[in-house]
């Protein structure tokens, strides 16, 4: 192998070394310093609740009314408000409101005032069997609530789920 | 045994001359390659199956254990684990193929699991922090790091796996896209266009740049391996009423970036057509023809649309020249891989065919005998060149 092979095979190996642990880094960075808040979550199939080793979630704030018209994948976010110990949001926009607010981008064409479906990249919770087991009876028992950690531009991360019980 | 001693001895000897630094691994290799016994080479095919699958076994047991879940460990302690799994294959794969050149074939499947690892390592991250942010992406960054390093080391192994996982990132893309009413139906005309652009760029790379290093990187063969059965297959559907049907409600539901995406995928087809054309390829304007016939039908299927048993019908014979077709090429080519998956292509039409609706209204025994009369007429005429080719040569 040439010298110049050689330099090029390390470089490679520094990029795919490197690459891994910088996206941890930056989502370890993301849930350092964003904003927690508690959301209301229920599983997709409360029937098949976990999938493999991932639950698929949707909240409360998954389908909402827009005030402005929206195409599929437009960027929304949502103003949320704190009643007791969940956050919980009334209608998305379009654009950032003040305030604390998560945004996500809608999956159909909706006209104001109709409800859209809205992705903000916190559906999928990934566990082991036997914590996924622990979900499965804080589901049966109760409620279900996702802590999340809020950016300032409204993109989410999930920190961890609760249960009724874990509070 | 005189024979056997001779490659011991030349075994022995250039591994002592890289070590000296007299030659490289890979001069050493093509050394030993042109003197190679010709027994010797089952022995070496078998030994890098081995190897690789090997490599496989145990990327996949790592991504598997990866997706169990490992609660005892801290994520920072699942990171360092597999950064240090990653750099520790590419390490043992660089000392074992290119500084000693004692086990090029395991130094190579050492070189396909640190690519594999590097993929796990990915998505362990995507796992450990619930990243949803745009699952395909994982797939994209795997298959650059794969290019990037069959590229640098030159595996063949390594450049099928990255074709391959460019492929599934392909096919994870526009399947999300596609993944709302009837759109999904137009999938397989992704296949059509992606397997085909694949072989027809794979295939006329091949041909023109012969004596480039690029042309032995294994990428042609990969992209010609993987593209072939991927565009049949997105064929293969639409032989199918009720699939062709669906095709022409698809376009009402295809519009704005994944139209862009479609338009790309079918610039990149009618390129690789083009190059096929224009190729020194023997049996290249023929594929180039049927591969523009195919271009063609799917584009008037999408547009047009109408009636899907029409189509099925066009599908069909279509199908059949692709598949009967592939022999043909193959046979021109001397490439024995095409004959083979040409043969397959015409025993799983035969057999769809047997159980498809579609032939109902047919009595199927005398499709059947009509279909097998047909095959053996072409093999007929196959033979018959055959030996005026051998006689040609024999007189010359």
């Amino acid at each position: 192998m040439s010298r110049g092979r050689r330099i090029a095979l390390v470089f490679v190996v520094c990029v795919q070394l490197a690459l891994p642990l910088a996206l941890a880094g930056l989502a370890a960075a993301d849930l350092a310093f964003g904003e927690e808040i508690r959301l209301k979550a229920e599983p997709v199939d409360p029937l098949d609740v976990f999938r493999g080793n991932y639950v698929v979630l949707r909240y409360e704030i998954s389908s909402l009314a827009v005030l402005g018209r929206v195409d599929r994948g437009d960027r929304v976010c949502v103003r949320l408000s704190k009643i007791g110990d969940a956050w919980f949001g009334s209608h998305a926009v379009p654009g950032s409101p003040d305030g604390t607010a998560i945004c996500g981008h809608v999956r159909d064409d909706a006209e104001p005032g109709e409800r859209v479906a809205i992705e903000y990249g916190i559906e999928t919770y990934y566990a082991s069997a036997e914590r996924a087991r622990e979900i499965e009876r804080s589901i049966g028992r109760g409620q279900l609530y996702v802590v999340v950690d809020l950016d300032d531009d409204g993109s989410a991360r999930i920190e961890r789920l609760e249960g009724n019980d874990d509070d | 045994m005189a024979d056997r001693s001779f490659s011991e001895q030349l075994k022995r000897q250039s591994q002592a001359w890289v070590a000296e630094g007299i030659v490289s691994a890979e001069q050493a290799a093509a050394i030993r390659s042109r003197y190679a016994d010709g027994r010797e080479e089952p022995r070496a095919r078998a030994t890098t199956a081995l190897a690789v699958i090997g490599a496989l076994a145990v990327g996949f047991g790592v991504i598997g254990f990866v997706a169990a879940n490992w609660d005892g460990m801290s994520h920072a302690v699942r990171l360092v684990l597999l950064t240090v799994a990653v750099a520790g294959s590419y390490a043992a794969a660089f000392h074992l193929r290119e500084r000693t050149g004692s086990y090029p074939r395991v130094g190579e499947a050492l070189y396909l699991l640190g690519v594999i690892l590097f993929g796990a390592s990915l998505f362990l991250v995507g796992q450990m922090y619930n990243v949803q942010a745009h699952d395909p992406l994982a797939l994209l960054l795997w298959a650059g790091g794969a290019t990037a390093t069959a590229l640098v080391v030159r595996s063949r192994a390594i450049a099928a796996a990255a074709v391959l996982i460019l492929t599934g990132w392909v096919g994870f893309e526009f399947g999300l896209a596609l993944d709302d009413g009837n759109a999904l139906s137009a999938f397989p005309v992704v296949a059509i266009l992606y397997g085909g652009a694949l072989y027809g760029l794979a295939t006329a790379a091949q041909e023109r740049i012969r004596e480039h290093w690029f042309a032995r990187s294994g990428f042609p063969e990969s992209g010609r391996g993987v593209g072939l059965p991927v565009a049949a297959a997105g064929l293969f559907v639409f032989t199918f009423s009720d699939a062709a049907d669906a095709l022409g409600r698809a376009r009402d539901d295809v519009g704005g970036f994944v139209l862009g995406a479609f338009l790309l995928l079918a610039v990149l087809a009618l390129t690789g057509a083009a190059a096929l054309a224009l190729c020194r390829r023997p049996s290249g304007r023929y594929e180039a023809g049927v591969f523009g016939l195919v271009l063609a039908a799917v584009l008037v299927a999408v547009l047009a649309g109408g009636e899907g048993d029409a189509y099925a019908v066009l599908f069909n014979v279509l199908f059949a020249a692709v598949a009967l077709g592939i022999i043909y090429a193959g046979y021109l080519s001397d490439e024995a891989w095409l004959v083979n998956l040409g043969v397959v292509f015409v025993a799983v039409d035969l057999v769809a065919r047997y159980f498809d609706v579609f032939w109902s209204a047919l009595p199927r025994s005398v499709g059947m005998i009509g279909a097998g009369l047909l095959v053996l007429g072409i093999a007929y005429v196959l033979e018959r060149q055959r030996k005026r080719l051998l006689e040609r040569m024999a007189e010359s």
